[in-house]
């Protein structure tokens, strides 16, 4: 399954719903359904990240790094199944290596 | 060795001719090679100075609160022309570690605002005003350890070991060399 980030908003920004509509928290909770979608028809999420302006940070770790935290998923489960279940197809290798070490960093 | 190379005179200047507009044509692309790598390592290095400066703007502002958004969309603009000149310096087999990318953007990541915004810290102004420089100073060594391993790739491209024949000894046992063989044909 494909899923553009351009869907969910063209400008996410913010770490927590306080800090806007369009925040990583927000986001995780569509990440999470759709993970769990996937991973029960034993297919990877494949996440295109390159259409929307500007990527924060703490949107990524709260969204990326927050399913492992708040024990949606494990690292294993995310990172280390095959097929992968969480995939990242973007133009910048940065944001994937970004991605894969807030979810390695983060504790559940 | 002095009778064969009189005989094959007429074969061994245009030779020499040939072999002399190589080695130009290699010196040449070689120098260009350094000057485009150069170019571009500049480029970078002025993206890496805006993004500092756009930091700077940001977290030593009064009310940089303000503008975080438009921040957030100048930085990632930025990061992703520093991320594709990277890849350009791959065409040259100079390699950016991209790892410098991510630690630069985890460094500039706006989650300390929530921190200094938060009122149950009770910070007052000018320990907000301290917080905020240590922020901007942990962005600016971010900056700084990116610039030498710029600093380390030029060092490396300038003096590679495989274009050594410019070397000053090298070159002067080549043409010593050239200038014997000339000297035997005459």
């Amino acid at each position: 399954m494909i899923y553009d980030l351009r869907d969910f908003s063209k400008a996410p920004f913010g770490r927590y719903k306080s800090d806007g509509e369009f925040s990583g928290e927000a986001f995780r909770e569509i990440l999470a359904n759709k993970l769990k979608y996937s991973q029960e028809h034993n297919e990877p999420l494949i996440i295109k990240l390159d259409n929307v302006y500007g990527l924060g940070s703490s949107f990524l770790e709260e969204s990326f790094g927050g399913l492992v935290r708040k024990g949606l998923f494990t690292k294993e489960e995310l990172l280390e199944s095959s097929p992968r279940l969480l995939q990242i197809e973007t133009e910048f290798d940065f944001y994937a290596i970004e991605i894969e070490s807030y979810i390695r960093e983060a504790q559940s | 060795m002095l009778i064969f190379l009189r005989e094959w005179q007429p074969l061994i200047t245009p030779v020499l001719i040939f072999v002399g507009w190589l080695v130009i044509r290699k010196n040449g692309l070689h120098f260009a090679k350094r000057s485009e790598v150069n170019g571009i390592v500049k480029d970078i290095q002025l993206t890496l100075d805006s993004i500092l400066n756009e930091c700077k703007d940001y977290w030593l502002e009064d009310d940089c609160f303000l503008v975080e958004q438009s921040f957030q969309v100048h930085i990632t603009q930025k990061l992703q022309k520093l991320d594709e000149k990277n890849k350009s310096l791959e065409a040259y087999d100079v390699f950016v570690s991209t790892d410098l990318v991510v630690s630069l953007r985890k460094s500039i990541s706006l989650d300390f605002k929530n921190t200094l915004l938060d009122k149950q810290n009770g910070y007052n102004i000018d320990t907000k005003r301290k917080i905020r420089l240590q922020k901007y100073i942990e962005i600016s060594t971010s900056v700084s350890e990116f610039y030498i391993h710029l600093d380390k790739l030029l060092c490396d491209i300038n003096q590679r070991k495989k274009y050594n024949i410019y070397q000053p000894f090298n070159g002067f046992l080549f043409g010593f060399l050239i200038f014997l063989l000339f000297y035997w044909l005459s």
